[in-house]
């Protein structure tokens, strides 16, 4: 898994790429752990590139929006492929989540 | 059509190691694509497989003990089936708690996805204990006869 972090303006967008899984959700947590202690409240993950997320992925994305929330800031998902949806709809995701096709969209809406 | 007395076995034997599911994926991948499974009913099979093997990792085994996690993967009437044994503690799915899936953000709990996706994703999910030969999962998947969650809600 890779992520690439692109501030723009008071948004910072996160583009991930590869697998998030158990070995790599840790990284991914620690990345927007970062993020937020450094009051950049305001995400937008980009999941274009990503292939596959397990429910570990999974837990990383509520923990980050239930601390956003808290700071009242904000997260927004994006370009999810199908089957990451599919993962996202099972687990009730997709309820609690924002989710956008593209990124032009999730940074127009936060 | 003749169906071969002996169907074709897959089998892999790997370490509970995290660094381990590169591996694991790909022997579930290239054995679902010689069966000639289509890429909803492989991907359903690797997530489910995936899961079982996070908790393998986490629950079955205590953290730094060494051991292993064997796969056994078949084709039998029209069922692909998948065997995963560990020799750790005891782990029954069935003791996790479902999880809320209509509960608000502040209120969603953390566990119990996994399992979730496994018996979601699978049409069959058995487990039993055995103090020889460890703890075993059986999972399958039906194969050209409807099919689970997955399949009907692309």
């Amino acid at each position: 898994m890779e992520m690439h972090i692109n501030d723009i303006q008071e948004v910072s967008v996160v583009r991930v790429s590869g697998r998030i899984d158990a070995s790599t959700a840790p990284d991914l947590e620690k990345e927007l752990n970062k993020l937020i202690s450094s009051n950049r409240v305001k995400v937008v993950i980009n999941f274009n590139d990503v292939a596959y997320i397990s429910s570990g992925g999974l837990r990383v994305l509520l923990a980050t929006a239930k601390e956003l929330k808290r700071k009242e800031g904000s997260l927004r998902l994006c370009q999810l492929e199908a089957n990451v949806y599919k993962v996202f709809k099972l687990a009730g995701f997709t309820a609690i989540f924002n989710i956008y096709d593209t990124e032009d969209e999730a940074l127009k809406d936060i | 059509m003749h169906k071969p007395e002996h169907p074709e076995v897959f089998e892999l034997t790997v370490t509970n190691q995290l660094d381990n599911f590169p591996a694991i994926t790909d022997f579930i991948i290239k054995t679902a694509r010689q069966l000639n499974l289509d890429k909803n009913k492989i991907f359903d099979i690797q997530t489910a497989v995936e899961e079982a093997c996070e908790n393998i990792i986490e629950h079955a085994y205590p953290k730094d003990e060494k051991g292993t996690i064997d796969f056994h993967c078949e084709m039998k009437d029209d069922e692909f089936i998948v065997k995963i044994r560990d020799h750790g503690r005891p782990f029954n799915p069935d003791s996790v708690q479902s999880p809320d899936l209509e509960a608000a953000l502040e209120e969603r709990a953390i566990g119990g996805l996994g399992i979730h996706f496994m018996k979601s994703l699978m049409d069959e999910v058995n487990y039993s204990f055995d103090f020889e030969k460890g703890n075993e999962l059986v999972m399958k998947k039906y194969i050209g006869k409807g099919g689970s969650y997955g399949d009907a809600h692309q």
